[in-house]
């Protein structure tokens, strides 16, 4: 174990007291090892106090002390057993910093040598008090940054970086000491170390609290990425297989959103396109919506028809069917596309042995089955796709009719 | 702990294909008895990677494509011989959709190109990598703990599409906190903005910058790695000017530029992130911003002119042949101004490194 982690493990005991320090290390190492943690002093990095106030409170470097772990404990407990929404949350942290405000003023009192560092935290804690009163939603924390810079977890990240937010402020002791790129041990320092860590304690739970501020923000982050990315997959893959042009000319349609084509028809089947909000450079903001329609261009697949002015057994036969264009509407039901409906104009293509080999009509498409209704010269054909001939089959009636749709389908020309 | 994700960039990547990084990082270029400032700290008691892949969104595809091809090959027949007119269309097309995609270099590395930017699954990926990310975040201490990226390649256009996206909506990526560090390593973010068929915004005025303030940019260093000789860094190269995000990253000394010269080639494929992170410049400006600390540790000019040294008398006997040195030399002079010449470009490349 080296100096810096006795010093930490120890921080109270030092503070107060200097006997029964080693009783104190052993419990608190003993009780390390019992509930199987590790104990992983190593990751500290001592290699200067540079380095070793930028690690300080990381995870698997060492916990904070009892104290500093005790505050946070009990401003998180705020936060999170009687919050039940983000606007609570603004309250539970106009209490936590209304708390952490009478702390460090009593930290300033105990601490008259290091009351200026104090003074500036205490400045910074009366910012963040007023931009929470100014906050009208955890919201705008994301649309307006800036404008509630002091409410950002990174406004109190404490690390090296000196810098003028209070996260900064360790770094600007320790620089004030003379001691950022002095390495440990180094007595003078050592105590300066520990004069930075007083004020760091505060500015670490400062952090906690505006962690968990922003902890909703986190939850729903994640929770939104994933109906995102779930919505997305099942566009892909869920609606019609889309070739290389029909996925170039859809996202086309979606960036001319709302002059496109099919922002137009959406219209008629009360959908809406959403254009992406832009920057000043034309930087687009926030991830796209997924959209609930979409294009069929030139898009061929194989469906099987029943031609009745074909001679007899020659009835059922596999026809190639041609969408030319063609739009499809759904909605969200949470990841899942539901009640898909689409309409084609499509020719038909099929050895016929009376008529025209090709024909021309419209399809039909709800949910995973289409139905297309061509005419080859003037004789019709109703061709349907193998999603609803598999369906067909389910009913005793109409097995022999699934069972005359399969068959053609097996025997490729 | 520091938590390091590592994204790759075009090909044909599997889960797992970091694992040899990230074992020479931990213990070639983590070497404190090589360079002293890296300090005594073990590397696993410092820093965790976290491997992001997206590959398999475009894999998803074509093997759908494929899909779809064989079974309309098997009927494309029907459309042999239809009646004139628009039915040669319908033929054209059909002919073009049985056809299954296949493994040579341009469908395994600029369909990636052009699936990504051209249309939605490029939607797809960039949230299936934000929630990669983000689920991975979560297991932080973020009171304590830092995160970083090292994105290569067409990882680098995903990642600041990501950070972009993330960092703009709300709720935001900024919840999160900043991440310390963001690599990019044969930077296509620019390339891919003029490439792009629609419009990409312009990364030199995003939010994808390095900043001291809480506010502004999404990192507190940004480094970016370019190879004289990398055809897919050269074209349109990722060169910010002085107005880069807020106008400050310059004068803070947060953005860092590593240009690496011609001679410096160790295999002939120059492109890749190992061969990137081999160079003791790469590697040692990785470290320095990567490890705790405001970054003004660096290696000494001993270490590195020794290891630089070592570096250049491995590039004199590197299985590189001068043909192919030539050849990679003659990419610099060919044009590189319309699109058709930089596929083609990259054709030549594919073909050199085959």
């Amino acid at each position: 174990m080296d100096a810096s982690s006795i010093e930490r493990a120890c921080m109270p005991a030092v503070r107060y007291r200097t006997r029964g320090v080693v009783a104190w290390l052993a419990v608190a190492l003993l009780g390390v090892f019992a509930i199987g943690l590790r104990p992983a002093f190593a990751a500290c990095d001592n290699t200067d106090y540079d380095r070793k106030i930028d690690t300080y409170y990381a995870q698997d470097c060492l916990p904070p002390t009892a104290d500093v772990r005790k505050r946070v404990t009990e401003q998180r407990k705020r936060f999170f057993t009687d919050a039940e929404s983000p606007e609570v949350f603004i309250a539970k942290a106009q209490e936590g910093i209304q708390k952490l405000k009478a702390d460090v003023a009593l930290h300033a009192d105990q601490n008259g040598d290091i009351r200026k560092y104090f003074d500036t935290l205490q400045t910074h804690l009366q910012q963040a008090e007023q931009k929470l009163q100014a906050l009208p939603s955890v919201d705008m924390l994301a649309i307006k940054p800036a404008d509630f810079e002091a409410l950002l977890p990174n406004f109190w990240t404490v690390n090296s970086v000196r810098r003028n937010e209070a996260g900064g402020l360790p770094a600007i002791m320790l620089s004030d000491s003379g001691c950022t790129e002095k390495t440990p041990p180094d007595a003078a320092c050592d105590t300066a170390f520990q004069k930075v860590i007083t004020v760091a304690d505060d500015v670490f739970v400062a952090n906690n609290l505006m962690l968990d501020l922003h902890s909703e923000q986190r939850a729903r982050f994640i929770t939104d990425a994933t109906l995102r990315r779930d919505r997305w997959h099942a566009y892909l893959y869920d609606t019609q297989f889309q070739f290389w042009w029909e996925l170039a000319f859809n996202r086309y349609e979606e960036w001319r959103c709302p002059r496109s084509l099919t922002a137009r028809l959406a219209d008629l089947v009360n959908k809406k396109c959403h254009a992406q909000a832009q920057d000043a450079f034309g930087n687009l903001l926030g991830f796209r919506e997924v959209p609930d329609y979409r294009a069929i261009l030139l898009h061929p697949d194989i469906g099987v028809g029943y031609m009745d002015e074909e001679p007899d057994g020659q009835r059922f036969k596999p026809l190639l069917v041609f969408q030319w264009i063609g739009f499809q509407w759904w909605k969200w039901d949470r990841e899942n596309v539901s009640g898909l409906r689409g309409v084609s104009l499509v020719s038909t293509v099929a050895d016929t042995s009376v008529g025209s080999r090709t024909g021309v009509g419209l399809q039909f498409q709800y949910g995973a089955f289409s139905m297309a209704f061509t005419s080859h010269s003037g004789n019709l054909a109703v061709t349907l796709n193998t999603g609803l001939i598999n369906e067909l089959g389910k009913g005793k009636v109409s097995q022999k009719w699934a069972d005359n749709f399969k068959a053609a389908l097996e025997n490729p020309p | 702990m520091h938590t390091i994700f590592l994204v790759h960039g075009m090909g044909s990547t599997k889960a797992g294909w970091s694992q040899e990084l990230q074992k020479t990082i931990r213990t070639r270029y983590f070497d404190p008895t090589k360079y002293k400032f890296v300090g005594t700290t073990p590397f696993d008691g410092l820093f965790r990677f976290v491997e992001i892949n997206y590959n398999q969104h475009f894999e998803e595809y074509l093997e759908e494509a494929k899909k779809q091809a064989d079974n309309l090959s098997k009927w494309s027949k029907l459309v042999s011989n239809v009646d004139g007119g628009v039915f040669r269309v319908l033929q054209r097309v059909v002919q073009t959709a049985a056809r299954a995609p296949s493994d040579n270099f341009l469908v395994t590395h600029l369909a990636d190109v052009a699936l990504l930017m051209a249309t939605d699954v490029g939607e797809l990926i960039k949230n299936d990598v934000a929630l990669q990310l983000t689920q991975e975040l979560k297991k932080l201490d973020l009171s304590g703990d830092r995160w970083s990226v090292i994105a290569h390649s067409l990882g680098t256009r995903v990642m600041t599409e990501v950070l972009q996206a993330g960092f703009t909506t709300a709720p935001s990526l900024r919840s999160f906190g900043k991440a310390r560090m963001v690599m990019m390593v044969s930077n296509v973010s620019r390339l891919l903005e003029k490439l792009s068929p629609f419009n990409a915004g312009d990364v030199f005025h995003n939010v994808v910058f390095p900043s001291v303030r809480a506010a502004n940019g999404v990192c507190s260093h940004y480094v970016n790695c370019t190879h004289r000789l990398d055809p897919f860094a050269f074209v349109m190269e990722f060169d910010p000017p002085a107005t880069f995000g807020d106008g400050n990253t310059f004068i803070d000394n947060l953005y860092h530029g590593v240009k690496l010269p011609l001679a410096d080639v160790l295999s002939k494929n120059v492109h890749a992130l190992e061969h990137y992170l081999e160079h003791p410049v790469v590697h040692t400006t990785m470290l320095q911003f990567l490890l705790p600390g405001s970054g003004a540790r660096a290696p000494t000019k001993a270490e590195m002119d020794a290891a630089i040294a070592d570096y250049r008398q491995r590039a004199l006997i590197a299985p590189v042949s001068e043909v192919t040195r030539t050849g990679l030399e003659n990419l610099k002079t060919r044009p590189f101004a319309a699109i058709e010449q930089i596929v083609d470009l990259w054709e030549e490349y594919g073909r050199l490194i085959d």
